[in-house]
């Protein structure tokens, strides 16, 4: 009891303290200006010696944001300042560092190239023309254009295509202390020491050990307790898609990369993941949009086109589609002109609530890697019955609503006007319906026959919606007021 | 549980959930200023059986602030007589601990590094963001961003309760349902027009539609393009309207045209009207989609930035919004051209 008290006051004691301070400095979240800093030292008087020296207490980061301020020759003079690796890492972080390297000399191109991790060379040299490429290519030494090569002949969706070669990795067999040696050795050009992989003599994956229990192990012991032979590796040939969940639930700093052969080719840091998590998402989101991709600030008008144009022409044909069917009812339509104007609340009703199923669908597909076909079809069931209830509720206030509004603003009668809007309450509640389920079950059947569900677009739930909600409403119309109560003429 | 660890944990709980100090670890390895390489390494290795985030050592000050940090690398690597200073960057990335975590998000992403330390407002080191960390993080707050772009207020799942789901989705749609009437009066307005010319209603869900879909690509754009470069300047945004309603125009042109053929056709040869009449419509339908369709790029654009200078998230409110404006011009547009060229200037109708 006493213990809980204390856990109790403490989180209240730091809660106080946290209100206190927010309401002191509200916005204060003050960051030195690390780019123009650096900027401005480089521009001084000092002396390079000096230059140097301060240089070396900024991440390579804000290096890199501090090169886009500089001019060319600028650049170069920075450049001087630092040795090779540090050049190759501020590199890797620039945004335009393909431009960076076109303004180099070739021969100093391919130097930073080398000392950079294989996978960012790879990602720099895509920027470059075919030329350009080759004649740095050309001049870098054999292990890095190896590595870059083999990073290459992998699919972009591949894991091989985003694993870098910068790793440690020790034989099976050695002492503690030949173990740590090779550490030492290795960490001058591979900064990925959290994990080191253990190879068989015929550099087959044997297993890993932790950098943490390494440090704490005695000279004595021996390296073989200290291995994880069950570690998890993933196949180079292998999707990101496929793999991602796995990765992340794994939470490691790396996950050794295998050839079929289980040789290991490289492997994938938490860095790389957060990246592909990201570029996944920011996919799935511009489809959801109706985009085939992601777009940026600087697109030009043709690429953005392209992106847009293919999805606007088949929503257009289905389109084109949902009026020929309103055109059947054009007869209901002639009769009850009233009842076109809430045609729009209709859809756009259907239409929202479709979109929520889609996105909560594509959601749960993404996130749960394995359901069952019962699971799925409870999932449906349920979206099935949120949509009822939402549609039911919605329809509800319309019959109300639309029913007064039409009985105030037009000169029809009260029982024509609820008459119209039970119609309107009606239709909503089985669009809302239907919406929630086709909004559920197409994304589920594009992953069934092996496309992305998020490829079915928010766009496209819409449209086919909108056929559902048209037929509906103006069917509805026909059957209750013209046939029924023959409310029409 | 020991005292550390319970102050350890009142101290992380006791952030919101949205900042970044709810979830920082306080799994890290520290060294004072002013130690020599082999006390730093020694520091580390006894540190390391309790704190296995050793990449970046970080180095405190005198009264426990924060200094800077050191690679391991770098201190592998170190001779034994290097001076430990010439190895520290004291001008290293952090972030502060009741900073919202969508705010630094984007800079954690940059610095791509195994750990960014988390400080108090007097700079003291509180804990640190691994990268593990941000994977989490991405994958939360993107997974959020999504579903709130189809006008929900939070990620659902498999196992969600009928009320729950109810109160997430609700509250949107009653909004937009008042929207929607909204648009239904004003498209009573033109009931006129209807009852004279029926044909032409058979093409009002296909233009709002159109509109609806080139609005939600420009959102979609717009939303990443507000949430990655997170120091967009008024030029920039100015940029992005034009792009957007120059490639929204073009959309529009294309498929305006498309329609204005494909419709005319349609009506004449499929329906049975003149082609003089069959051709009227459908340019009415042409025009009234390259008007819907730009104003509709350019509302998609706007309207997100706007929310966003105001300090309202955009992904929510902006969809419906647009979605409404969108129909409102479009009916105005559509009906009024029909209107105006059919029944009055051709007095086409009766």
């Amino acid at each position: 009891m006493d213990e809980n008290e204390k856990i109790q006051d403490e989180l209240f004691d730091n809660e106080e303290e946290n209100k206190l301070e927010e309401e002191e400095e509200e916005e204060a979240f003050e960051r030195p200006d690390y780019e123009h800093e650096l900027v401005e030292i480089l521009r001084s008087d000092l002396p390079e010696a000096e230059k140097k020296e301060r240089l070396g207490d900024y991440h390579e980061n804000d290096i890199a944001s501090a090169l886009e301020l500089l001019t060319p020759e600028e650049r170069q003079q920075l450049y001087d300042l630092m040795d090779a690796e540090t050049v190759s890492e501020v590199i890797a972080y620039a945004e335009d560092a393909g431009e960076y390297l076109a303004e180099m000399d070739v021969e100093q191109a391919a130097d930073v190239l080398e000392n950079m991790d294989a996978d960012d060379a790879v990602d720099i040299l895509d920027e470059l023309d075919e030329e350009q490429k080759q004649e740095i290519f050309l001049r870098m030494d054999a292990e890095s254009r190896r590595d870059i090569a083999m990073i290459e002949s992998f699919d972009e969706d591949e894991i091989g295509a985003r694993m870098t070669t910068n790793y440690i990795a020790v034989p099976r067999g050695s002492t503690i202390r030949q173990a740590m040696k090779a550490v030492v050795e290795q960490a001058a050009d591979n900064d990925n020491l959290m994990t080191i992989y253990v190879l068989e003599k015929d550099r087959t994956f044997y297993g890993a050990i932790t950098l943490q229990s390494l440090f704490m192990a005695r000279e004595w012991m021996d390296l073989e307790t200290l291995i994880i032979t069950s570690y998890p590796f993933v196949y180079a040939a292998e999707t990101m898609a496929e793999c991602m969940e796995e990765l992340k639930e794994y939470s490691e700093d790396s996950i050794p990369v295998l050839d079929k052969d289980k040789k290991l080719l490289g492997v994938i840091t938490a860095q790389d993941l957060v990246e592909a998590v990201d570029e996944e998402l920011g996919e799935d989101y511009a489809r959801l949009g109706g985009l085939t991709a992601e777009e940026d600030l600087k697109e030009p008008l043709v690429q953005s086109l392209k992106k847009r144009v293919p999805w606007l022409l088949v929503l257009m044909v289905l389109s084109l589609l949902v009026s020929t069917v309103v055109g059947l009812f054009e007869p209901v339509v002639a009769k009850l002109a009233v009842v076109v104007a809430f045609q729009s609340l209709v859809l756009d009703m259907a239409g929202n609530v479709g979109t929520q199923s889609l996105a909560v669908t594509i959601r749960v597909l993404s996130d749960e890697t394995d359901l069952t076909g019962r699971q799925k079809f409870a999932f449906m069931l349920k979206e099935a019955r949120t949509g009822l209830t939402c549609g039911f509720l919605m329809g509800l206030i319309s019959v109300v609503f639309c029913g007064l509004y039409i009985n105030f603003t037009k000169d029809y009668s009260l029982g024509f006007s609820f008459a119209v809007s039970g119609c309107i309450g009606l239709a909503m509640m089985l669009a809302m319906t239907v919406s929630s389920i086709t909004g559920t079950c197409i994304p589920m059947f594009f992953q069934k026959v092996g496309v992305d569900p998020a490829v079915a677009s928010g766009p496209l739930i819409t449209t086919v919606n909108d056929l559902v909600a048209v037929v509906s409403y103006y069917g509805l119309a026909f059957l209750l007021l013209i046939q029924t109560l023959h409310l029409a003429g | 549980m020991d005292a550390e660890a319970r102050h350890d944990i009142a101290m992380i709980q006791s952030y919101d959930d949205d900042e970044i100090g709810s979830r920082m670890t306080t799994n890290y390895i520290t060294i004072r200023r002013g130690v020599t390489v082999r006390q730093a390494m020694r520091s580390v290795v006894e540190q390391a059986a309790e704190n296995d985030n050793m990449m970046t050592i970080y180095v405190l000050d005198g009264e426990e602030e924060f200094y800077g940090a050191i690679t391991l690398q770098d201190l592998i690597c170190a001779r034994e007589h290097d001076d430990l200073e010439s190895l520290i960057v004291t001008s290293y990335p952090f972030v502060y601990a009741k900073e919202n975590i969508s705010e630094c998000i984007e800079q954690l992403k940059e610095y791509s590094e195994d750990s960014i330390p988390v400080l108090d407002m007097e700079k003291h080191l509180l804990g640190v963001i691994t990268s593990q960390d941000l994977v989490e993080v991405v994958d939360e707050e993107m997974g959020e961003d999504y579903v709130r772009f189809a006008g929900l207020t939070a990620e659902e799942d498999l196992k969600e309760p009928l009320l729950q789901s109810l109160k997430k989705r609700t509250p949107w749609l009653l909004t937009l349902m008042l929207l929607g009437l909204l648009v239904s009066s004003v498209a009573g307005i033109f009931e006129g027009v209807v009852a004279q010319l029926a044909t032409v209603v058979a093409f009002q869900s296909m233009i709002l539609g159109m509109a609806g879909n080139v609005g939600t690509q420009s959102l979609a754009v717009t939303i990443r393009v507000i949430a990655d470069e997170y120091a967009i300047t008024g030029k920039e945004k100015l940029g992005l309207v034009f792009k957007e309603g120059r490639t929204g125009f073009t959309c529009g042109a294309i498929l305006g045209l498309m329609s204005f053929g494909f419709v005319g056709l349609y009506l004449w040869l499929l329906k049975g009207n003149l082609p003089g009449f069959s051709f009227l419509v459908s340019g009415c339908i042409g025009i009234a989609m390259l008007v819907a369709m730009t104003v509709s790029s350019i509302m998609g654009t706007v309207i997100p930035l706007f929310f966003k200078k105001v300090g309202v998230d955009p992904a929510v409110a902006a969809g419906p919004l647009i979605t409404t404006v969108n129909d409102l011009v479009a009916v105005v547009t559509y009906y009024g051209l029909v209107y105006l060229l059919l029944i009055q200037g051709m007095h086409l109708a009766g």
